[in-house]
Formats: structure tokens, C-alpha cells, sequence
């Protein structure tokens, strides 16, 4: 690759896109201080949800094509994590967003990939609609739904059934793996029994006459839920680009959390059919269960937990291990 | 119908006991339902066959004697005209008239000889050793012994009709039906089954009904040669054969002639039928 | 298996001459040990990434563990449950029908639309809508292995009962054979090629599907089978895993494919009534 021409091609695009960018007076993007290497293409992956919303704002903003013109970005809004990581192994996808249960998995099994940017935390809601089941013990032999086997949310379910039930693998018995909005229709139409999601689609579940069963954040605490990632590799060799996506990561949740009205109206334009800006705007705003942050909590709890339930071969030392540089003031845990 | 004639004494001795003709033909006519319409193949058939008798019936192909052995045997009833067994004359297929079928497979691929032969007296009510038991003594009768335990696809087509034959014997049938039975096989071995066949019918008193297209082969089994000629097919003659010499003599060549004219047969005669 | 004998002389002498002479298990061992030295070498040399592919030593491995703990016994019984109640209930279906097929002009026409029209759609595909009738649990898949297997089996049933030598179903009811008995003593044996013919493209496909469907389905906890168990193990990375289930699958064919041999050897080989494939 012609790393030369690269660099003064990408060094002279920057300086107008930083030119650019004051001129146009757009909110909230980077006063762009000329970057070495950029990549040329980038592919970024995410999931459904309101929870990946700070990505959403940059792709619906442009931010990246704008901090980086002649940057060819495609987006891929997929069903679920597995593809994902599938894509950044072999290098398709070079950013991914997905939970922290696959992240630690892929973590742990040598991927060598780290977060770049956290973008929230949330609790995770276990559903049930049968009025005959009220706690954790009435989801014995019951089918429950959760996202992938490695999802946050199986981990979740087995520390619920760990404290409640004294043998974490309690409730393996009917354990299926639905994505969301599959899960959230069997739930309702009466095929599974609970459902263990995320927002929005537990507080739509609850809005439908579903009751709480319980609460990661009850065994938990507060705790990251969807973070970014990239490979050691992608970081070493694009490292201002990285360190430029945090900032517009964090630039993204102030804006949601300064100026919810604006953001909710960005949301509502990306994703017209997912929800109104009205409703987007009561989501982002549920702060006691979903809070938007680059600072990751819970990682190094939530790893102990899945090593010691067989589920991870092996655990961080620190939280630091587990995230690139960017993210290290932050002081996540 | 099944059941009814328990298979303990002799064919023969039963026939006895009833006195009369094992078997009564009285004008019987019979067809079948083809493709375009009812074809008549027989018009009229009326005779008798007595109790240890050998009637053979001959005629040329399409001459409806094989469809006169199936309608004795139960498979066609007959479309006018009477069938008669030892008195009973609502014919379902049943051991009573034992068949010998023209093609080798008429064995059950899936059991060994002596099954074959024993199996169809265990469904007549014969205990199991008593059926192996009887069925050896046939299957010895027809030269069998050294086969007992193999399968049908490992033997010859002579060795598999003498097992049909054994079968159909060792059921003592009021009446044994044979349907062109060495129609398949080589002259040699055809030769040879009808000799042996000739011992095995008088040894064990069979009454023989018998059809071929072959004057030779009714020359040798027969004692009375019943003659279909004519489309629809009609009796033409009953010839009595019994004592008509043997085959280098005289008598033999004149009944030969004698039987080709009947049958009309045209052009040279040529061996066989 | 016999050897072949290799009687001409004058050919020159090679290793292909000396392959032939070797007894058949030895051969394939001898093949099976060189393939396994070529995915080695790949290994080797190659260096694939380890989240794409797998040494034979790592598969070895796995394959060991997972036998060890029970988990791929647990899993493999699990299906193979699963495949057998299918398995039988598509036959009892396909009976039904056949023998009403059989019977009357209605049922074989009824058999031949049925046929025409489920027998084309593959297993998997029915898995939605079977998830939707029978719920999330194991009745769906029983369903959709039924239909894989149904069809294979009356068809070729059918075939079996209208080409049986109307011979032997003359002999059996000259022997004085009651309806019942013909069909027992007479119809199903001779039709036995053809039911095992049905019988094998029926696991065949309901072996396949019930894989596939097993992906769909999505079941991840203790219900899970050998296709869930393989989807697992490529969820949480373990490749070793994953070919170990492969194998598995491989080696449960082959077994079933000899016991079908055997099967055969006993009873259409014995009797001559093997029908070339």
C-alpha cells in the first residue's frame, strides 16, 4: 500500500475537513486536529436496540464522514452478535457493537481484540407474563428466552439462579436462544414462559402487561451493557482514528445526555419505524435503567463470575486489559 | 375357503369317502373383463375327472386352458356353467386344489425350502414339527433332500419346481392343478421332472388335472387328454390315452397324429406339440 | 468384505498391484491415517487461524473431553431420540397410507398428491411453521422429522406392495392365506427390499434435517442436541469443539450405514432379493 500518498492524501483531506467542520458549524463535531493514518473503508457493525443509540447519532450525523472525508463508511445493523464477531475475525468488520458477554468470550478465546468505546449501561430485565409465575424459583422447567448462549443476559440468568436457587445451571433446562423482537412476540403470544431482554423491548414488554421477574443490576450492580470493539492490530496501526472515534462516541451520548429533544429527533430520522423522536425521547431519559457512558463497570465482576461457572476460560487481571487506552480516564472497573 | 378341509388323509381317500368325480365340468363357460370388454375364452367345457385320475388338458396358446385351471382353482368364476368339487360347488382358492404355476417364482424368496413346503401346512393347522416332519418326506419324495435349507435364489429352475411340487403335494390336495408347470425349462431337465413326476403322481395316488400345450408331455402323464380347439374355445374330443403304447410303438405315432388333427395343428410336424 | 484377486500375470508390478491385495479395513485405515497426516500438515504450514479451523491433535481433544464429561453422549442421545420417534412416527403415517393406497383407487391417488406435494419441501423449511403449531419444544421437531421421513417410506412402500409378483400373492391364497395373513406372511415380506430402500432415505434425510433444524431451533440449554451442541461451541469460539461434533455426525453415519448392512446382509442379501441401486 502506498503509505505515502495515503498519508498526504489523508493529512490534506483532514485539514479540510477540519475547515470544514468549523465552517459549517455542525453541533458538536471535533475541531479536527490534522490525523496521521485513517483508514479508507470502514465497516461498523451494530445490533437492534435502542441501547446502540450514541452509534446510531454518528451514522445518522455523518460525524465520521465528516471528521474524515473520503472515508467510505459502511453500516450493518444486524440481527445479532454472532455474525459480528464472525466478521472481525476474518477482518470483514473492523468496529463491532455488541454486549459484554460476547466481547468477554471473544476476549478470553484469544481474539485479541479490546473495547474502543463503552456506550452504556443498562439493567437487563428477566420478563414473564403467566401471572403464575412471580420469582425466580416459578422459572424452574419453564422456557426462557434469552439472546445468544454467551449474551449478557445467560450470564445474568445464571447468577440469578446461583443466588435464588443455590445451582447456577437451575434453569438450563428449557433455555432458548430468541433475538429480541422474537423473544418479546413469544413472550406475548404465551409460547415461552420469561424472557430475559433488554431496553426498549422490556419496557415495551412491560407496557403490554408483562411484570418484572428480576434484575441484573440486583446481582450485578450497575453494569455496562453494549460496548464497541476493535483488534489490537486495527488499533496499533489506525491509533489516531481509534482515539478519534472515542471522542465522537462521547461527543454522541453528551449530546443525548445535554440535549435529549435533539437526539431523540436524530434517533427518530434513523430509525423511522423503530419508534417515534416522542418515543425515543422518553427512552433515552430513563436514566435508572439505561445510562449512556464510556466508562465500563462491571467487567471485571461479570468476568469472575463466567470463569467461575465454566463459562470463560480465563480473566483479566484488570479492567484495563480489557480496553484500549482512550478509555483508561474513565476509571471503569 | 380356508380351514375347512383339514389336510390329514390322502387327497384320494378323501375323494373316496365322498364317492363321484373329484372334479365336474358341466358347460362351463368362461371369460374375462379386458380392455374392450368381456372377451369370451371359453365356451363350453363339460367333463369329469375321477379320483387317482391324470386328465391332461391341451390346446394352443390362447385357447383359454389355463384360464379353465384358475377358474378350478378359485381365481375366476366361471361366467355360465357349473365347477364341482367333491360336491361343493362355490369355489374360493384353497389347498383343497393345490397349484403348480408355470414360472420359478412361485416360491417365497424369503424362506428356505423346507419352509416353503412346511409353511403352508402350518397355516392349515399343521403343528410345527408335524409339518417339518411331513414336509421332509416330500421334499425327499421330489429329490429334494440335499437342498433343504437353501434359499430359493440358489437353486436351478428344475430344483425350484420340484419344491413347488412338493409343496402342492404334501398339502394331499383333493386335486393336484398343474399350469404348464416345465414350460420354462430346458428340454433335458423337462424330460426328467415329467418322468419323475409320472412315479411321484402314482406313488402318492394323486388325482391330476393337468394343462399343456405340449401332445408329448400329455402323452406321458396323461390317462385322459380333454381337447380345446376353437377361439372362443370349446371341448373337441376326450381322448382316453391309457392304453396307447409306449412312445417308439405304433400306437404312440397314431395317437400323436390323431391329437395334432384334433388340435389342428397345421405344417410339419416338428417335435414338440 | 472380500479381497479382489488379482490373478493376470505379466502386469508390471506397482504399488497400485500391491494396494488391491490388501484386505479392505486396512485399506481404508491406511487412507483414513493419510488424510489425517495431510490436515496435520495444512496445520502446520499453513497456520490457519485458530478460529477457523482446527488441528487433528485439538480435535482429538475435544472429541476425547467431550466424551469424558458426557456432554457429547448427552447430546448425541438426545438426538437420536428425537430422530428414532420421528423416524417412526413418519412410518406409521406412511403405512397408513400405503396400506389405504393399497386398498382403494382414493387412497393411492390421496398418497400420490400427498406425496407430490410435501415430499419436495425440505425439512427445515416446515420448522417455522411447525415452531408456530407446536409450540417451542420438541413436538416441532418431531413433526418436521416426520414429514422428512414419511414420504421416502411411503413411496417407496407403495412401490414395494404394487410390484410384488402377483405369482406368490396367487400361491399365498391357494394355500387358503386370509387377507390378514397375505399381507403379513406374503405382501410385507416381499415388499421388504423397498421398505428398507425407504427406510434408509428416510434416515438419511431425517438424519440431516434434524441437524439443521436443531440450528434453527435455537435450543441452547440441557434440551439441546448434536446440532445445538455444535452451534454452541462456534458461539463461545471453540473450533476444536465444533469439528469434534463434526465428527460425530461422521461417525454415527457410518455406524448406521453398517448396521444397515448388516440389516441387509441378514434378510434381502440372505434371500437373494437385493435390488441393484
Amino acid at each position: 500500500m502506498a503509505l505515502r500518498t495515503n498519508l498526504v492524501r489523508m493529512a490534506a483531506a483532514a485539514i479540510a475537513a477540519a475547515a470544514l467542520a468549523v465552517a459549517a458549524g455542525a453541533g458538536g463535531a471535533a475541531q479536527g486536529a490534522p490525523t496521521a493514518a485513517a483508514p479508507e473503508k470502514l465497516t461498523i457493525a451494530y445490533q437492534f436496540g435502542v441501547g446502540y443509540a450514541p452509534l446510531m447519532i454518528i451514522k445518522q450525523q455523518r460525524l465520521l464522514e465528516k471528521a474524515y472525508p473520503g472515508l467510505k463508511v459502511e453500516w450493518k445493523q444486524l440481527a445479532s452478535g454472532t455474525p459480528i464477531t464472525d466478521g472481525i475475525i476474518k477482518g470483514d468488520i473492523q468496529i463491532g457493537a455488541m454486549g459484554t458477554g460476547p466481547m468477554l468470550v471473544g476476549w478470553a478465546r484469544g481474539i485479541n481484540w479490546k473495547v474502543i468505546a463503552p456506550l452504556d449501561e443498562a439493567d437487563l430485565w428477566l420478563m414473564a407474563k403467566n401471572p403464575a409465575i412471580r420469582t425466580i424459583a416459578d422459572l424452574r422447567g419453564k422456557r426462557i428466552a434469552t439472546p445468544t448462549a454467551t449474551s449478557i443476559q445467560a450470564v445474568a440468568l445464571r447468577k440469578m439462579a446461583q443466588a435464588k436457587l443455590g445451582n447456577p445451571r437451575a434453569l438450563d433446562s428449557s433455555l432458548i436462544s430468541m433475538d429480541h423482537p422474537d423473544g418479546m412476540q413469544a413472550l406475548l403470544s404465551g409460547q415461552i414462559d420469561a424472557h430475559f431482554t433488554s431496553p426498549p423491548y422490556q419496557w415495551q414488554e412491560l407496557g403490554r402487561g408483562a411484570r418484572v421477574v428480576g434484575k441484573s443490576y440486583g446481582y450485578f450492580g450497575a453494569h455496562t451493557f453494549l460496548v464497541t470493539v476493535m483488534t489490537q492490530r486495527y488499533y496499533d496501526e489506525y491509533r489516531p482514528f481509534a482515539n478519534r472515534f472515542y471522542r465522537l462516541v462521547k461527543q454522541s451520548i453528551d449530546l443525548i445526555n445535554k440535549k435529549p429533544k435533539t437526539a431523540a429527533a436524530i434517533l427518530a430520522r434513523e430509525d423511522a419505524t423503530e419508534a417515534t423522536a416522542a418515543q425515543f425521547q422518553r427512552w433515552i431519559m430513563r436514566k435508572k435503567s439505561l445510562t449512556y457512558t464510556t466508562r465500563p463497570r462491571g467487567l471485571m465482576r461479570t468476568a469472575g463470575f463466567m470463569n467461575r461457572i465454566g463459562l470463560l476460560g480465563k480473566v483479566p487481571g484488570s479492567w484495563r486489559e480489557l480496553v484500549f487506552p482512550p478509555v483508561y480516564p474513565t476509571r471503569g472497573s | 375357503m380356508r380351514g375347512s378341509t383339514k389336510v390329514r388323509l390322502p387327497g384320494a381317500t378323501r375323494a373316496d369317502e365322498f364317492g363321484g368325480p373329484v372334479l365336474s365340468m358341466d358347460g362351463v363357460r368362461l371369460g374375462y373383463w379386458g380392455s374392450r370388454g368381456f372377451h369370451l375364452a371359453v365356451e363350453e367345457a363339460t367333463f369329469k375327472v375321477a379320483a387317482r385320475e391324470h386328465v391332461i388338458v391341451i390346446g394352443q396358446s390362447g385357447s383359454g386352458k389355463s384360464t379353465l385351471l384358475k377358474a378350478v382353482a378359485g381365481f375366476v368364476p366361471p361366467a355360465g356353467g357349473t365347477i364341482t368339487v367333491t360336491g361343493r360347488t362355490s369355489l374360493e382358492p384353497g389347498p383343497d386344489r393345490a397349484v403348480v404355476f408355470q414360472e420359478f417364482d412361485q416360491l417365497f424368496p424369503w424362506r428356505n425350502v423346507l419352509e416353503n413346503v412346511a409353511y403352508p401346512l402350518r397355516v392349515n393347522g399343521w403343528r410345527r414339527k408335524d409339518a417339518a416332519a411331513r414336509a421332509r418326506e416330500y421334499i425327499e419324495l421330489t429329490g429334494l433332500s440335499h437342498a433343504a435349507d437353501k434359499y430359493p435364489h440358489e437353486l436351478s429352475g428344475g430344483m425350484k419346481q420340484r419344491v413347488a411340487i412338493a409343496r402342492a403335494l404334501a398339502l394331499e390336495p383333493l386335486i393336484l392343478l398343474m399350469d404348464e408347470p416345465f414350460g420354462s425349462l430346458d428340454a433335458i431337465t423337462r424330460a426328467r421332472l415329467q418322468r419323475e413326476l409320472r412315479g411321484i403322481l402314482e406313488r402318492t395316488e394323486t388325482t391330476l388335472f393337468f394343462v399343456t400345450h405340449s401332445i408329448d408331455e400329455a402323452l406321458i402323464l396323461g390317462d385322459r387328454v380333454v381337447v380345446l380347439h376353437g377361439v372362443p374355445s370349446r371341448v373337441r374330443e376326450i381322448v382316453d390315452i391309457r392304453d396307447v403304447g409306449p412312445p417308439d410303438s405304433a400306437g404312440y405315432t397314431e395317437m400323436r397324429i390323431h391329437l395334432r388333427e384334433l388340435l389342428a395343428i397345421e405344417g410339419h410336424d416338428d417335435g414338440d406339440a | 468384505m472380500a479381497t479382489r484377486s488379482v490373478a493376470v500375470p505379466a502386469r508390471p508390478r506397482g504399488a497400485l498391484l500391491r494396494w488391491g491385495r490388501l484386505p479392505a479395513a486396512v485399506r481404508y485405515a491406511l487412507l483414513l491415517v493419510a488424510l489425517i497426516v495431510i490436515w496435520q500438515a495444512y496445520w502446520v504450514i499453513k497456520e490457519p487461524s485458530p478460529f477457523l479451523f482446527s488441528s487433528p491433535r485439538d480435535v482429538a481433544e475435544a472429541f476425547w473431553d467431550g466424551w469424558r464429561d458426557g456432554n457429547l453422549a448427552r447430546v448425541t442421545w438426545t438426538t437420536l431420540k428425537i430422530l428414532a420417534v420421528g423416524i417412526g412416527i413418519g412410518a406409521i403415517v406412511a403405512l397408513t397410507l400405503t396400506a389405504f393406497a393399497a386398498l382403494s383407487q382414493i387412497g393411492e391417488d390421496l398418497l400420490t398428491m400427498l406425496v407430490s406435494i410435501l415430499n419436495p419441501l425440505p425439512g427445515v423449511a416446515v420448522l417455522p411453521l411447525a415452531m408456530l403449531w407446536f409450540g417451542l419444544n420438541t413436538n416441532a421437531l418431531l413433526f418436521v422429522i416426520a414429514n422428512a421421513a414419511a414420504w421416502p417410506i411411503a413411496i417407496n412402500l407403495n412401490t414395494g406392495f404394487k410390484t410384488v409378483n402377483p405369482t406368490i400373492v396367487a400361491v399365498g391364497r391357494n394355500i387358503g392365506l386370509s387377507s390378514r395373513r397375505l399381507i403379513t406372511d406374503v405382501l410385507a415380506p416381499a415388499a421388504l427390499p423397498h421398505a428398507i430402500t425407504g427406510l434408509k432415505t428416510a434416515w438419511a434425510f431425517g438424519w440431516r434435517t434434524i441437524i439443521a433444524a436443531e440450528l434453527v431451533f435455537g435450543v441452547a440449554g440441557a434440551e439441546g442436541g448434536l446440532g445445538t451442541y455444535i452451534n454452541n461451541a462456534k458461539l463461545f469460539l471453540n473450533i476444536p469443539q465444533v469439528f469434534a461434533g463434526l465428527v460425530t455426525i461422521a461417525i454415527l453415519g457410518m455406524a448406521f450405514e453398517f448396521l444397515f448392512g448388516v440389516l441387509e446382509r441378514r434378510t434381502i442379501v440372505r434371500w437373494g432379493m437385493k435390488r441393484s441401486t
